[in-house]
C-alpha cells in the first residue's frame, strides 16, 4: 500500500484516467443490477472490481510509460516490469489490449525456427517496435459479445455466459444471444472471450510458468506424450478409445479429490448434449464417450455449487483458452484441473442431424459416432456401420470452427485424444506439474496402462502433421477474413 | 478526479438533502459515487476524507459554513498532494 507522501502527480492522472473507463464506470454504475442478479455477493463483487481497477490501473501506467518514450522495444518493456514487480506476461497481456484499442502500434519481429522436417517449422517472437499513437480522443468502449455471435467467429464455448455477472448471456443451440434490456454493458464478456484476441504468448508463458518466450513448436507447450489406455472394465466398455478422460474423472472422484466435474452429457433429445455438472463415478460413466455436437460447458461456471473450486473442467481447446485468458485477465475463478480434449472442428446439432440423414440413419437409434482415418463413422443400436468421409461432411460443421487454430487443447493441464495411437488407445499429452501429478497417480493407482510415444505407430509425426495442417487451414481462413475486412480473433 | 489534476487537495461536494434534489435524485446518485470513490482511496492507500459530500439546503447557511470549515480542518492537517508541475513557456 502506497503512503500518501509518495504519491505522483502522474499516478492520480492514472487513476483519474482508471475512473473514466468506460468499463471500469460501467462496474460502479451497474453495481445494483450485479448484487441483484445474485451471481456475485458484495465481497465478491468489491474483489472483482479492484482487480478490474488495479488491471487497468496498470494498464494506464504502462500507457504513460511508454509515451515518455517515442519509441519502445523488448527491453524497455523488461526495464518496466522490473520496477513494478510484475510478471512480463501480464504486461504483455496488457500491450495486446492497448494494440486493440489502438493506443498503441507495435510491428513484431519474428525468428523462423526450422526443425528437420521443413514442414513444421515455426516462428518465434524475438523484438517488439512499440510506437504510441498520440491523436486518439475518447475511450473505448467494450461491447457485449453480441458483435463476436454476428460475425460468426463465436466457438460457443460458453465462458460469456458463465462470467456475466448479471446472467444476460443465453446461447442456445452453440449460438448466443445478449438480452440488450438486462445489459449492463460492463464488457465482461468481450473481456474473456477467446475470440475477441488471444494472447498466446502470454498463455504459453502461463503453463510452462516461465518469463521467457520461447518457441512452442506445432503442439504447444507439453512435459510429455504418452499413449494410454483404461484399467476399469466399466469405462472401457462406454468409452470412446482409451477412456483416460473418463478414467481421470473415475480417479478424481474417488480419490475425493473434487467434489464436481464439468463436462456434457445427453440431454433428452438424442445427441444434443448439454452442459452438466458430474457428481460421482456413475455420471462419470453415464456421460462418458465423444459427442461431436457444440456444447457450452463454461456456462455453468456460475453455478454456486463451483464456488469453492474443488471441480475439474472438460472441454474442447476454445474453452480451455476461455479459461486461461481469464486467469491472465484476473477473474479469480479457481479450478483443479483443466482436461483439454483434441478437437478439428465441431458441428450444431443441425449438422449432426444432416449427417445422420445422409447415411440414411436413425438418429436415435445411433449408439456411438467416431472419426478414424478421414471418415466419420456412426453405429446403431441395430447392429449396423455408417460411415461417409469427412471430406464430404466438412461443409456441415461449424463456420466458427474454420478460425480456430488449436488441435491439441493447448492450455489444459492434460490433453487427451485419439490421434496418433492405435485403436483403442488415447495419445495423452500432458502439459503442466498438475497435469503430470494426475497422470501419476493414474499410473501409480493400476488405473491406466501407458507406454511412451515414441514406441506408438503412427505417432507424434502424424500428431503434429494435423496439427499443422489445422494452424494452416486457421490462417487460411484468417487472411481471407482480413481481405473481406470482416471481424477476425486475433491471435 | 479532475480537481484533484488540477491541484485540489480536498474536495467538498455539497447538494441538497435527500429527497429535495430539483433533478430527481442526482444528489443520491452522488451520493453512491463518492462512496464508491473513498472506497477505491481506500483501496490506493489514499485518505478517504479527502473527498467529502455534505447535505445542505440553499437556506441553511450555518451548515454551509460549518461543512466547509470542517473539510478545511481535516484537509490542512493532511499532507499536500502532489502537484502537476507546469513548464515554463
Amino acid at each position: 500500500m502506497n503512503s500518501e507522501k509518495s504519491l505522483s502527480w502522474e499516478f492520480l492522472k492514472n487513476v483519474a484516467e482508471t475512473l473514466d473507463s468506460f468499463r471500469i464506470r460501467a462496474l460502479i454504475d451497474g453495481k445494483d443490477d450485479i448484487l441483484k442478479a445474485g451471481i456475485y455477493s458484495e465481497d465478491q463483487y468489491y474483489a472483482l472490481y479492484f482487480e478490474m481497477f488495479d488491471l487497468e490501473k496498470l494498464k494506464y501506467e504502462l500507457l504513460t510509460f511508454l509515451k515518455n518514450k517515442s519509441k519502445s522495444n523488448f527491453k524497455d518493456l523488461k526495464t518496466f516490469t522490473s520496477i513494478k514487480r510484475i510478471d512480463l506476461k501480464t504486461i504483455l497481456f496488457l500491450l495486446t489490449l492497448l494494440k486493440n484499442e489502438k493506443l498503441v502500434s507495435i510491428e513484431e519481429l519474428n525468428e523462423q525456427i526450422d526443425p528437420d522436417d521443413e514442414k513444421l517449422s515455426t516462428t518465434k517472437l524475438t523484438d517488439y517496435f512499440i510506437t504510441v499513437n498520440d491523436n486518439v480522443t475518447g475511450k473505448t468502449i467494450y461491447e457485449p459479445v453480441q458483435v463476436i455471435f454476428d460475425a460468426k467467429i463465436c466457438s460457443g464455448c460458453g465462458m460469456c455466459a458463465g462470467i456475466c455477472p448479471v446472467n444476460c448471456i443465453e446461447i442456445i443451440n452453440g449460438f448466443g444471444k445478449v438480452n440488450d434490456d438486462v445489459c449492463i454493458r460492463c464488457g465482461l464478456c468481450y473481456y474473456v472471450c477467446p475470440r475477441t484476441s488471444l494472447p498466446t504468448t502470454s498463455m504459453q508463458m502461463i503453463q510452462m510458468h516461465t518469463n521467457e518466450i520461447e518457441d512452442y513448436g506445432q503442439l504447444g507447450t507439453y512435459l510429455e506424450i504418452f499413449s494410454a489406455q483404461t484399467k476399469i472394465k466399466d469405462i472401457k466398455n462406454v468409452c470412446q478409445d482409451g477412456g483416460i478422460t473418463s478414467s481421470c474423472l473415475y480417479y478424481l472422484f474417488n480419490s475425493k479429490q473434487i467434489d464436481l466435474a464439468l463436462g456434457a452429457t445427453m440431454s433428452e433429445d438424442p445427441w444434443r448434449p448439454k452442459p452438466f455438472l458430474l457428481g460421482s463415478t456413475e455420471d462419470v460413466i453415464s456421460s462418458a464417450g465423444t459427442k461431436y455436437v457444440n456444447n457450452p460447458n463454461l456456462s455453468l461456471l456460475n453455478d454456486k455449487s463451483l464456488l469453492d473450486g474443488n471441480f475439474a473442467i472438460v472441454g474442447v481447446p476454445c474453452q480451455m483458452q476461455a479459461l486461461l485468458k481469464s486467469k491472465l485477465c484476473r477473474l479469480q475463478l479457481e479450478y483443479k484441473y483443466r482436461i483439454g480434449i483434441f478437437c478439428m472442428e465441431s458441428f450444431s446439432y443441425d449438422g449432426f442431424l444432416k449427417i445422420c440423414n445422409l447415411v440414411d440413419a436413425n438418429v436415435g437409434d445411433v449408439i456411438k459416432t467416431d472419426i478414424n482415418k478421414g471418415k466419420f463413422f456412426i453405429y446403431t443400436n441395430t447392429g449396423n456401420e455408417f460411415s461417409v468421409p469427412i471430406k464430404e461432411i466438412t461443409h456441415l460443421a461449424r463456420p466458427d470452427c474454420e478460425v480456430c487454430y488449436d488441435l491439441t487443447s493447448e492450455f489444459a493441464d492434460i490433453s487427451i485424444g485419439s490421434i496418433g495411437s492405435p485403436s483403442g488407445w488415447n495419445t495423452v499429452i500432458i502439459r503442466t506439474p498438475e497435469g503430470k501429478k494426475l497422470y501419476n497417480e493414474l499410473i501409480t493407482n493400476d488405473i491406466i496402462e501407458s507406454v511412451n510415444y515414441d514406441n506408438v505407430k503412427p505417432g507424434l509425426s502424424l500428431l503434429q502433421k494435423i496439427a499443422r495442417s489445422k494452424k494452416v487451414k486457421c490462417q487460411k481462413h484468417l487472411d481471407e477474413k482480413r481481405k473481406e475486412n470482416l471481424r477476425f480473433p486475433s491471435y | 478526479m479532475d480537481s484533484f489534476l488540477k491541484g485540489a487537495d480536498g474536495v467538498a461536494i455539497i447538494s441538497c438533502h435527500e429527497g429535495e434534489c430539483d433533478y430527481g435524485g442526482a444528489n443520491m446518485n452522488t451520493n453512491k459515487h463518492v462512496l464508491f470513490l473513498k472506497r477505491i482511496f481506500n483501496h490506493l492507500g489514499i485518505n478517504e476524507d479527502r473527498i467529502q459530500q455534505y447535505f445542505c439546503a440553499a437556506a441553511e447557511v450555518e451548515n454551509f459554513v460549518n461543512s466547509v470549515e470542517d473539510i478545511t480542518k481535516k484537509v490542512r492537517s493532511m499532507p499536500l498532494l502532489p502537484k502537476n508541475k507546469i513548464k515554463p513557456k
